[in-house]
């Protein structure tokens, strides 16, 4: 008997049937497919994709993920973006959307080049054979050669036809991935690249008004965004304010790529915040946490803006409750995608 | 089905929430201060998200992934206001709680 290589995923109480390779997770499967199944970090951890296997195998590739809940674990919930088919298999999932994007395709990468932008920060460039098709905002799956780490980054530039992906990454302390992306791996190496994914993205055809709030290696998805905005046609008639933050002035980037986009868009404001308090030569910067920082830069208009983010947990969070909850900002006007 | 017995007030207390599967269907059932007895879906209509899992204040369900508020009373959506929760209707006999889950369907909403 020969292996099948590949398992024919069912989805109940509709006619949806799409191939999942064998290796390859429900999810991914399902958006390679054009089957827009909800999910959000693609990682574990959100929870966003839970579903019910009804029947066939499944192999589960992180049984503690954060994403399920005792409960969820007590109704034999399972995560879409954690589950590999080992058999055909019947699926019953949320409602399902088209994918309103590129949809994801997995690729051999070789990275080009890194260039230090602070000092925790660098710009990775890799170059892929096919072309780099996804929106600004959107991140990919990178799995790392030495030791089959796999992680999201986001894109910090845009699709382009050359098949080049940007990443800008701050160094994690202590992090697995990150040391070997700033200390093994080197010009001419390969990885492999799975992408796009993400519904963070910049809505074109949405409010002009928009705030890009970007912590940690979440500064690259906000560069792509504004660049994004810079490049549309109308982008004279876009406002963007955005925020990096940072715990000291060194902590702090601000990209040469961004002065050309300032031309284009209508207005372009960048704002720093640094958390740390003590001397610092840059009296024009917020001092505290960056959600304090869009909070009282933007007091009086902050309902105005749609709002894009992308950052640590705990960044994105507080955001999130002090737009939302404080601020009275409609729920679905900040775009982001879950890491916790 | 017609009203089917889903749990008694025993269960959910006054402030409290509780999800129970009916039927085919996932059902929350929250005990609002001042008694009323609400049945509503048990997931988000935001994403696969369950409701009975995030905050209930007064008559204000707040999910906990988004922080989409829902007035249990009416089920619809505070913010964003195009959103609603679906409503099954509810019978009490004495302390036991009876829901008719073929009253409503659940709602979904993308964003």
């Amino acid at each position: 008997m020969t292996t099948p290589t590949e398992h024919l995923v069912s989805v109940d109480g509709s006619d949806v049937r799409f191939a999942c390779a064998e290796g390859d997770t429900l999810l991914r499967a399902a958006l390679r497919a054009g089957v827009g199944l909800g999910y959000e970090c693609n990682s574990g951890s959100c929870g966003s994709c839970r579903y019910d296997l009804l029947a066939g195998e499944m192999h589960d590739r992180r049984p503690d993920a954060p994403g399920l809940s005792p409960r969820d674990r007590r109704k034999g919930r399972r995560l879409a973006c954690q589950s590999e088919p080992r058999t055909d298999c019947l699926v019953k999932v949320g409602p399902i959307a088209p994918v309103a994007t590129h949809r994801p395709v997995r690729q051999t990468a070789e990275l080009r080049s890194i260039t230090p932008l602070t000092h925790d920060m660098q710009e990775f460039v890799f170059a892929a054979e096919k072309h780099a098709g996804f929106r600004p905002g959107q991140y990919a799956m990178i799995t790392l050669p030495d030791g089959n780490v796999e992680r999201a980054y986001s894109m910090s530039n845009l699709g382009n036809c050359y098949g080049e992906w940007k990443f800008v990454v701050k160094r994690v302390p202590d992090g697995h991935a990150t040391s070997i992306l700033f200390d093994k791996l080197e010009v001419g190496a390969s990885v492999e690249l799975d992408g796009p994914y993400g519904h963070a993205y910049l809505r074109d055809k949405e409010n002009q008004s928009i705030v890009c709030v970007g912590g940690g290696s979440g500064l690259g998805a906000m560069i792509s965004i504004v660049l994004g905005a810079a490049a549309l046609p109308g982008a004279g008639a876009w406002t963007v304010h955005l925020f990096c933050g940072g715990r000291t002035a060194r902590d702090i980037h601000v990209p040469e790529s961004l002065v050309r986009a300032g031309r284009r868009l209508g207005m372009l404001q960048v704002h720093t915040a640094l958390s740390d308090v003590g001397e610092t030569e840059d009296d024009t910067a917020y001092r505290g946490f960056l959600h304090e920082a869009v909070v009282e830069r933007l007091a009086g208009s902050l309902t105005d803006f749609t709002y894009y983010a992308a950052g640590p947990p705990a960044m994105t969070d507080a955001l999130m409750r002090a737009l939302v909850l404080d601020s009275g900002l409609d729920a679905d006007r900040l775009y982001f995608d879950r890491f916790c | 089905m017609a009203f089917v017995k889903v749990c008694s007030l025993d269960d959910v207390w006054e402030g409290d929430m509780e999800s129970f599967e009916v039927g085919d269907k996932e059902i929350l059932v929250a005990h609002l201060d001042g008694g009323d007895v609400v049945a509503t879906q048990a997931i988000c209509p935001h994403q696969q998200v369950e409701l009975v899992e995030g905050e209930l204040s007064k008559t204000t369900l707040t999910c906990k992934s988004h922080l989409w508020t829902f007035d249990l009373t009416t089920c619809k959506g505070i913010n964003p206001g195009h959103a609603e929760l679906a409503r099954y209707p509810v019978k009490l006999d004495g302390e036991d709680v009876y829901v008719d889950p073929d009253g409503d369907t659940p709602k979904v909403a993308h964003s």
